[in-house]
């Protein structure tokens, strides 16, 4: 989780939706094991510290998949996905 | 059903087909990482705060709006290996600490090594401190657990030299499934002292000015894996130097040094949190009244803290601090005495119950209020030389109220 690039050194960039959309809190909680404000306080020391780079907030499912289509390197997730070109797709099921 | 995405073009296409779709891809795709390379974000916030009985913020103990924290940070992703990051702030605190814009950090982050159990990050230039708790963000207001931080470790006539230094910090990170993570941070440089500062650590009648010539800290973080918990150790070594003014000073050049040790738990629940830090400082004065004089003080602070989270926009605080200027004269006799009783016992000691609550308006907005009941002025400047003429109150009262808003 705390990793910042790929093998290949490319860069990791990650999108989220907002803290308080149902699948941000359902990915935090169920595959993270951490609450989503334990995650903003994590982000936020980076953003407001100067330490990192915390993920890049979208207001969509739409908009993230979007995101992470068009960005080199980027990581998302989704609860799913119609048209699944131009990207990796690993499916976790309970 | 939750996916995993990562971007990649798929093969297995002729030659003529893959070229295209490369050429497009990598046309679209460079747009967007440098949108992404970019990142602007800040906040603002204003608020109110009454203190009644000491000169914390004022000196007329009216109402008051020096309560303003602005914020602007930038952060460009060089290549995959450095990065520049950089933040300017504006802050009012009235008698907490020097008002007016500053450049709060200026990095260069250079990304050294990275697998996928260790992370080895070098900040080149002005960096925060890393090492306390709340320390890297005391002044971003919906970062903090109160408006207020516990002063026995958060002492804003420290501020300036505490928030973060010139120099060089290392962040040392490894994660293991077995063991947990793993945190190490280490950073030495030195912060700029202005007169102002000069005095509100020493007196008011301190004309000459204040070097800070050596500071070394180191902090140590372990979370057992998937836990709720986290557990630090921290030290810190500061070295400084007063050259008194030629004319008029009542104190001589001197060499002071201060040495902290502390110890720190973080529990992060659903709805409870509960956090601590407990440390123990030397103060240390070699000259500075006479040629020969040397003085070595104990200090000793703790708090405790929770907060209990009643749903996902309302969060309730209740702490309890202790401070002790001087861990052998913890009810300040010895200070009344050798002063002649000039300065009160109460000045030995500071401590604080805190209750408060904050709210969420929206995703990014928030309003907060507390109030704290004080007893003790240890914790109030000038540090060295106390102003009894001015805090003549062994009890005392705060409350305040801000809005903030980030972005």
């Amino acid at each position: 989780m705390r990793q910042t690039q790929w093998q290949d050194g490319q860069r990791i960039t990650v999108f989220v939706l907002p803290r308080h959309h149902v699948l941000h809190l359902q990915f935090s909680k169920e595959r993270l094991e951490m609450y989503p404000y334990q995650l903003d306080r994590i982000w936020n020391k980076l953003t407001y510290s100067g330490l990192g780079v915390a993920p890049v907030l979208v207001i969509s499912p739409a908009a993230l998949i979007d995101a992470v289509r068009n960005t080199p390197g980027a990581i998302g997730y989704a609860g799913k996905l119609k048209d699944e070109e131009k990207v990796y797709v690993i499916e976790i099921k309970d | 059903m939750l996916l995993k995405l990562k971007i990649k073009v798929l093969s297995v296409f002729i030659k003529k087909i893959i070229i295209l779709i490369s050429t497009f891809y990598m046309l679209s795709t460079n747009a967007m990482a440098s949108e992404q390379d970019f990142q602007l974000h800040g906040f603002i916030s204003q608020g109110l705060i009454d203190v009644n009985g000491s000169n914390f913020v004022n000196d007329d103990g009216d109402l008051s709006a020096e309560l303003t924290e602005l914020g602007l940070n930038g952060s460009y992703q060089l290549n995959s290996a450095f990065r520049l990051a950089g933040q300017v702030v504006y802050l009012d605190g009235g008698n907490r600490y020097n008002d007016g814009v500053r450049m709060d950090y200026a990095l260069l982050d250079w990304s050294a090594y990275t697998n996928e159990s260790w992370q080895i990050n070098l900040y080149l230039g002005r960096y925060k401190n890393y090492h306390w708790l709340y320390s890297s963000t005391r002044d971003v207001p919906f970062t903090r657990p109160s408006i207020i931080l516990p002063q026995s470790v958060y002492f804003d006539g420290f501020r300036d030299i505490a928030v973060g230094a010139d120099g060089i910090a290392v962040k040392l990170s490894y994660s293991s499934d077995s063991l947990g993570y793993f945190d190490f941070n280490l950073s030495t440089g030195s912060s700029p002292i202005s007169d102002e500062q000069t005095k509100i650590i020493l007196s008011d009648h301190a004309l000459g000015s204040m070097g800070h010539t050596y500071d070394l800290q180191a902090s140590l973080y372990w979370q057992p894996f998937i836990s709720p918990w986290r557990f630090g150790f921290v030290l810190l070594d500061s070295d400084f130097e007063y050259d008194a003014a030629e004319q008029g000073d009542m104190f001589i050049d001197a060499d002071i040094t201060l040495r902290r040790y502390f110890v720190n738990a973080l529990y992060e629940g659903e709805n409870w949190e509960f956090s601590s830090e407990i440390f123990q400082e030397n103060f240390i004065f070699d000259d500075f009244y006479y040629d020969g004089f040397t003085q070595n003080t104990i200090g000793q602070g703790m708090y405790v803290q929770s907060q209990y989270k009643v749903n996902s926009d309302l969060n309730l605080l209740l702490r309890y601090e202790r401070f002790y200027a001087n861990k052998d004269d913890k009810n300040g006799h010895d200070l009344e005495e050798s002063s002649k009783g000039l300065v009160p016992s109460y000045f030995a000691y500071q401590h604080d119950v805190t209750v408060g609550f904050s709210y969420d308006l929206s995703e990014n907005f928030r309003m907060q209020f507390e109030y704290h009941y004080i007893k003790g002025t240890a914790r109030l400047t000038p540090v060295v030389l106390p102003n009894p003429q001015v805090n003549d109150s062994k009890n005392w009262q705060l409350w305040a109220v801000q809005l903030m808003y980030w972005f």
